[in-house]
């Protein structure tokens, strides 16, 4: 085994504009880059734990932020988990016994799937309507909702909606469909990973029992740490204690959490990451409108290269898009690099976050980004369009 | 790949420990992988006396190594099968005589090339070995057995000779007294097989998995069709450039899940919103028309619906007559898109 491979490990695309499509949201604040050195070893928030629990720590103060975030999302109460699919898996476990059946929508992530599966859940999923808009349209709960009722006698013990999906950046009706759920008596669990912390959100308003989110994604946290909202409604059955008893010792752990796994591993950055852009980011969901006119500039303007067509809902409105482009992949038949022409083209202009090898069609996310940055990207593509004799309008 | 490995002294570029590494990753074997190399020349012995085939396990299963030659090799049959005397038993897999010493070692350390390979794993896990070389190979994997001269003749001897790979379900010998249980195997490779093989594998469960792209679930002969018509395959529908024009094919699932329709897209971008709002409402086609067009902020969506009248896996076998139908549609769809960008760009 040789060990001098982990030594000197530099971040490659550090300095350069990244347009990661999962890394936008992420990207720490001042504040919480202050934190690294004072709260990185592992267990560093127990100095003073007296309850057993992370999240009842109050010296730094957890069990405020807790208390915040839960009044933020528009919830009653709130744990931190080991990130957004955590979360989902809590909430799935919790309300779907074996065999039970949960809807979600087509284009869910895929922990989202995974979570219905370790639960042993069987899944029905809620169609999109397909190219190129991929929009997932509320009545099709209702419809999907009532079908499982028809087939299984029962309705579904959940319904999960992405509120904003990975893929194209849609923005899902959450509101219509919650209240469709509300109005057949199903339980609705909104995945936020790519909205709350970045966009305002509000349980209430969107009539959702659980909001599942995302630190790493969108709260500008180290991670990994996820958040599980929910209301007094729910929060006994999602964060249900344990009742196990050792058979011999008698010893029992009874303020514990089982789907936290007692105490969620979110001791040290994950959690005081989280806390110190806590502020920022109750500040920075308002200018959510103008993160969406940002990508809306640069969609426009991508789209002047022939045959470059964004996806999904127009207007568009999420900072991540995705971009269907024939020609870069025509392109990419004739290049030496071949498929990696684009990413290697664009770091030689300083922006990365693209999947190297991708050529018919690329994510990309500018929230977070300086005008000036989005700017160059949009240059940055336009001449690489140019310099492989790619039509440019305008 | 080449089937044999008698006489062949070609060099393989990979380091015999990343080979290890890689197909005990790919196959799941728990226990090390022996590289066995015949020596003519002499060496002294390493190791406690003891049988050939109990010092091939002990290297399996603790990584021990060992070298071998007449002063500590303990079975007789042992030492006609690997070459340390001449054979009376021409029958008997077996070296021609004239080894001196052979080296027994754990094939993920610094070496040479060895001679063979052996492998000590289960039924399950030779299964899963055998059922890919012999793919790759194009013929099965045999079993020579006797089960007299099992480790040395048939997992040893056998590959070297006859460049092949060999099972070898051991002898009483291995069994009683060299600790092997029952549910163990040999397989023997030789090395340059061993090597080629390995290189050859790749983790399909990684590489080929479905990643959740929206077409990942289509079958081969229908990707094969839209690819044999000009289309390429994207992550979200299949594309490609016809008349100049880039247009997009999406198989239409129905709320089972089966694909008996299919839409042909050309997004037309026109200079406004407005303008994509205004050619929408002056559409006349008539009633039924497979044909529409949708405004999406400054696109207008132009889309053709193309009714298979069965399931797509069976229209794709129609070849020439399922083609005819993509080009009748497309060029309807691409007529049509044309006067309405005209119209856009004339109103404007």
């Amino acid at each position: 085994m040789n060990l001098d491979k982990y030594n000197n490990i530099h971040r490659e695309t550090s300095g350069l504009i990244n347009v990661h499509p999962i890394q936008r949201g992420g990207i720490l604040t001042p504040e919480a880059r202050a934190m690294l050195d004072e709260f990185g070893d592992g267990y560093s928030v127990c100095d003073y734990c007296f309850e057993s629990r992370v999240d009842l720590v109050s010296k730094p103060p957890i069990r405020n932020l807790a208390e915040d975030v839960a009044e933020f999302l528009g919830t009653d109460e709130v744990r931190f988990t080991a990130g957004c699919r955590h979360a989902k898996f809590m909430v799935v476990r919790s309300m779907c016994e074996p065999g039970e059946t949960m809807v979600l929508d087509s284009l869910a992530h895929y922990t989202s799937y995974l979570a219905a599966e370790t639960s042993r859940a069987v899944v029905t999923e809620v169609p999109h309507d397909g190219y190129p808009g991929f929009n997932v349209l509320p009545e099709s709960y209702g419809k999907v909702i009532d079908d499982v009722e028809d087939r299984t006698g029962n309705p579904p013990r959940l319904a999960l909606l992405t509120h904003a999906d990975y893929r194209y950046g849609n923005i899902a009706d959450a509101a219509e469909v919650g209240k469709i759920c509300r109005k057949r008596g199903v339980p609705f669990m909104l995945n936020t990973a790519y909205t709350s912390g970045i966009m305002p959100i509000d349980a209430r308003r969107l009539n959702a029992d659980f909001i599942c989110g995302s630190g790493h994604k969108s709260w500008a946290a180290s991670g990994p740490i996820g958040i599980c909202a929910t209301t007094y409604e729910y929060a006994d059955t999602v964060f249900a204690k344990s009742t196990i008893r050792g058979n011999w010792s008698g010893r029992g752990f009874t303020k514990k959490e089982v789907g936290c796994f007692g105490c969620s591993p979110v001791f040290g950055l994950p959690v005081m990451t989280l806390m110190a852009s806590f502020p920022t980011v109750v500040r920075r969901v308002q200018n959510f409108p103008e993160e969406v006119k940002k990508a809306l500039f640069l969609i426009d303007e991508l789209e002047k290269i022939e045959g470059l067509h964004c996806m999904g809902q127009r207007p568009h409105r999420h900072p991540l898009c995705n971009i269907e482009s024939l020609p870069f992949f025509e392109v990419s038949r004739k290049h030496k690099q071949r498929g990696y022409f684009l990413y290697h083209a664009l770091k030689k202009k300083g922006i990365v976050g693209l999947h190297p090898g991708m050529t018919k069609n690329f994510k990309i996310n500018t929230y977070g980004l300086p005008m000036g940055d989005v700017r160059k990207v949009a240059a940055a593509f336009i001449e690489i369009a140019r310099d492989n004799e790619l039509e440019v309008r305008g | 790949m080449s089937g044999g490995a008698k006489g062949k002294k070609k060099q393989h570029e990979h380091d015999r420990t990343e080979l290890s590494e890689k197909f005990r990753r790919y196959f799941k074997i728990p226990t090390t992988l022996v590289a066995v190399s015949i020596s003519k020349d002499a060496a002294k012995a390493d190791g406690n006396p003891a049988r050939y085939c109990g010092m091939v396990r002990r290297t399996a299963h603790f990584g021990d190594s060992f070298t071998v030659t007449t002063d500590n090799l303990t079975c007789a049959n042992a030492v006609t099968a690997l070459g340390f005397a001449p054979v009376g038993d021409n029958e008997l897999p077996h070296l021609d005589a004239g080894t001196r010493a052979i080296h027994i070692e754990p094939l993920d350390t610094k070496g040479g090339e060895p001679d063979v390979v052996l492998i000590a794993s289960n039924p399950r896990k030779l299964m899963g070995i055998s059922t890919l070389l012999s793919k790759v190979l194009q013929k099965p994997v045999e079993f020579s057995v006797r089960g007299d001269v099992a480790v040395c003749g048939e997992g040893t001897a056998i590959p070297i000779v006859e460049g092949r790979a060999n099972i070898s379900l051991l002898c009483n010998g291995a069994r009683v007294f060299s600790g092997y249980r029952d549910d163990e195997m040999v397989l023997g490779i030789p090395y340059p097989m061993f090597a080629e093989f390995t290189s050859l594998l790749s983790e399909e469960q990684i590489t080929e998995a479905m990643c959740g792209c929206i077409m990942d679930d289509m079958p081969k002969q229908v990707i094969d069709s839209f690819l044999s018509f000009g289309f390429t395959k994207g992550t979200d529908h299949f594309a490609g450039r016809f008349e100049g024009e880039i247009i997009r094919l999406y198989p239409l699932k129905d709320t089972l899940g089966r694909v008996r329709n299919l839409s042909l897209h050309l997004p037309l971008r026109l200079d406004t919103a407005e303008d994509a709002s205004r050619v929408e409402s002056s559409v006349d086609w008539p009633p039924n028309t497979p044909l529409n067009a949708a405004a999406r902020g400054e696109w207008l969506d132009v889309t053709m619906l193309l009714d298979l009248n069965e399931p797509l896996d069976s229209a794709v076998t129609r070849g020439e007559a399922f083609h005819a139908l993509l080009r009748e549609g497309m060029k309807t769809l691409i007529d049509e898109g044309r006067n309405l960008e005209k119209s856009g760009k004339a109103k404007h």
